[in-house]
This record gives structure tokens, C-alpha cells and sequence, in this order.
């Protein structure tokens, strides 16, 4: 909305995995909860596999802080029983902060070269 | 509508994972609940590709992932006021157990009197936050005095010892004398008289005076740790009970 201040998503860092996964997941465009499992479960190569009550769970608390909204849907052929989630404002700021933490201490990691620079 | 049971292995899968369900809250359920069916559909079709023991896997998936979720969903659906409630609830059925251990002693008393008069008030009251040191304060004050008037009326129902008598009727004069000033309270200070809407003064009569029947009865027949355990049954089954039935509930479709 604009002229609306984005609150400081510091409070709520760092991320749960769950949380972060889902808040990449949707970085790219609104998805329902089937392609948000299934985009997970790609990115990471089948590492993650959350089951409907952590996805669901995770997806209840993000929509209650804010970090994600509903969307009014993604149109085409889809389910329309199915909802859409996407990344709010608040979500973006918080995504991007727990990058730059993560970049951080993945930088820290590299001067004590317990990790080699890419 | 075919009302057979239905046979084939996924609609049976469905339908045990339609059971899982049940054990979580309402509003999570009539949210949530259609789309994990279709999580589930969709892991059991993919489970189905590696035979018997991917299925077995997924069954221990889920089962984790009930572990998992189910804790954190109830503390979920526990609103503010709930969450007082059900913190009531676990203390003092909590402190009932430890007054059972400490059986007679003087500090179990104390103990448990408050508990039990804190649970009383958080019929409503906990969610009046600002004031809960008030509604502890008066738990503490009044609790030790409604719990001589409990065991004083089991005492009183053995009819062995002039002490239980003496005991219950000091007991209840203490209840009448601080349902009195609760009442005084309640006209003269209006932010502790929020404390104490009539619907509360209902429930602490009716909680103390079921409770106090029963401990009568049952003590007149039971062992020493009967009182201890209607403690439990009340403040368990009063407290708890319509808590979590009104969180399991599905909330009417709109």
C-alpha cells in the first residue's frame, strides 16, 4: 500500500528452515500449497520434504505475521479450490534480511577459511 | 451416494489420514484440511511407485509430522483468554499432584488452595491481563481458606474429629467473608470489579460446592488421596474439557 512503512522484520530473524524455504519458494510468484512443497522439494533436490501438517502449519503462522498474503489466485486451468500465497512486502524485507545474515556469516566462515571462497 | 466402505487402497489411506486429521484443531481442519488430503494423495500415489515399504515409509512420515505439527497448532488455536485457562488448568491440576504427594501437609494446602481458587477466577478474569497480580493476589488470600472448608467438609463427612467441623465452618465463613468483599470490590473499585462478572461468582459457587460435595462424599468412602483426586476431575474436567472441545470443534461454514 503506499505511503504504508514496512515494520522491521529483524524481530523475527533468524528464519525457521521452514519458513525461509517457503518464503524462496514463493520469491518468484504467488503458488498454492501443492507447487510450494513441489518447488521445495526441486530446489533442494529432495533434502526437504515437509508434510502437509508442517506446510500448512508454517503457511498459517507466515499469513498470521504478515511475512506472506493470499492472493486472489494465479488464473489458467487450476484448481479454483485452491488457494494462492505470495510474498508481501513485509516477506520480502524479511527474506532479504535473512540472506544478508546468512551472507554474513557465510563471509565470516570463509575468512576463517573453514569454508573456500566459490 | 455409494455409502459401501470403500476398498481401494487409497481411499482406505484417505480415510485413516481423514481420522489423523481429527486430532487437529477446528479452524486449522476446515482451513487447512482439503489441501493436505491432497498432500497426502499425492505422496501416497508417489509412495506407491516404490511398492509396500514406501508406503510404510509415508505412514511413518505422517505420523511424524503429526508430532511435529500438532503441538504447535493447538498452542495456536489457543487464543489469549484460552491460554490463561488452560495455564490455570495445568497448574492446578499440577498442584493438586504435588498436594497428593505432600498429602497433609500445611504447604500442600496452601499450594493447592490457591491453585484451586486461581482456577475459579480464570474462569473469565485471566483475560483481564492488566490485573492478574489481583486475581493472584486474591487466589492467595482466599485459597487456604476454601481449601480448610473442602477438607473440613470431608473431615466433617468421616464425622471422626471435632476439627473437621470446626474446620469446615471457618472454612466457609472465610468463603462468605471474601465472596463479600469480592462483591464490595466489585462496586467500589471498578477495575478489580471487572475481575468478578456474575457468570464468575456462578462458576466459583458452582465449582467450589460440587467439589466440596464430592470431596465429602468420596472422601467418606475412599482413601486419603480421594480429595486430592476430585481436585483433579474438577479443575481437569471443568477447565480443560470445554477449552479443547470448543479448539476441536470445526467452526460452522459461512
Amino acid at each position: 500500500m503506499p505511503g504504508t512503512t514496512i515494520p522491521d522484520p529483524k524481530g523475527l530473524l533468524p528464519l525457521t528452515p521452514a519458513v525461509l524455504n517457503i518464503l524462496l519458494a514463493l520469491s518468484d510468484g504467488a503458488k498454492h500449497g501443492y507447487a510450494i512443497r513441489q518447488e521445495i522439494e526441486t530446489a533442494t533436490e529432495g533434502k526437504v520434504r515437509m508434510g502437509p501438517g508442517t506446510l500448512y502449519g508454517s503457511i498459517d503462522r507466515m499469513l498470521k505475521t504478515g511475512l506472506i498474503e493470499e492472493s486472489g489466485g494465479a488464473g489458467g486451468s487450476d484448481d479454483p479450490r485452491r488457494r494462492y500465497y505470495r510474498l508481501s512486502s513485509f516477506g520480502q524485507k524479511a527474506l532479504r534480511a535473512e540472506l544478508g545474515r546468512l551472507r554474513e556469516m557465510l563471509e565470516a566462515a570463509r575468512a576463517k577459511k573453514i569454508i573456500l571462497p566459490a | 451416494m455409494n455409502d459401501a466402505p470403500p476398498t481401494d487402497p487409497l481411499s482406505r489411506a484417505l480415510g485413516w489420514y481423514r481420522r489423523l486429521q481429527l486430532l487437529y484443531p477446528g479452524v486449522f481442519r476446515a482451513r487447512y484440511g482439503e489441501e493436505m488430503r491432497e498432500l497426502f494423495c499425492a505422496d501416497w500415489m508417489r509412495a506407491g511407485e516404490r511398492g509396500g515399504r514406501g508406503r510404510a515409509g509415508l505412514w511413518l512420515r505422517v505420523v511424524l509430522d503429526c508430532g511435529r505439527s500438532l503441538p504447535q497448532e493447538w498452542v495456536a488455536a489457543l487464543t489469549p483468554t484460552y491460554r490463561g485457562l488452560v495455564v490455570c488448568g495445568l497448574l492446578s491440576v499440577g498442584a493438586a499432584l504435588l498436594g497428593a504427594y505432600l498429602n497433609h501437609e500445611l504447604f500442600g494446602v496452601v499450594i493447592l488452595g490457591t491453585v484451586f481458587v486461581l482456577t475459579s477466577l480464570a474462569q473469565r478474569t485471566w483475560a483481564f491481563r492488566g490485573q492478574a497480580w489481583a486475581t493472584i493476589g486474591a487466589a492467595v488470600l482466599w485459597g487456604p481458606l476454601i481449601y480448610v472448608a473442602v477438607v473440613g467438609a470431608g473431615l466433617q463427612a468421616h464425622a471422626e474429629s471435632s476439627f473437621g467441623v470446626a474446620a469446615f465452618w471457618c472454612g466457609l465463613l472465610g468463603i462468605v467473608l471474601s465472596t463479600a468483599g469480592y462483591a464490595w470490590f466489585g462496586f467500589k473499585q471498578p477495575a478489580v470489579g471487572k475481575m468478578m462478572t456474575r457468570s464468575d461468582l456462578r462458576s466459583v459457587v458452582l465449582i467450589l460446592g460440587g467439589a466440596s460435595m464430592i470431596a465429602g462424599l468420596v472422601e467418606a468412602h475412599a482413601d486419603s488421596h480421594a480429595l486430592i483426586s476430585c481436585c483433579v476431575i474438577n479443575n481437569g474436567v471443568f477447565l480443560l474439557g470445554p477449552v479443547i472441545a470448543r479448539c476441536w470443534r470445526a467452526p460452522a461454514q459461512g
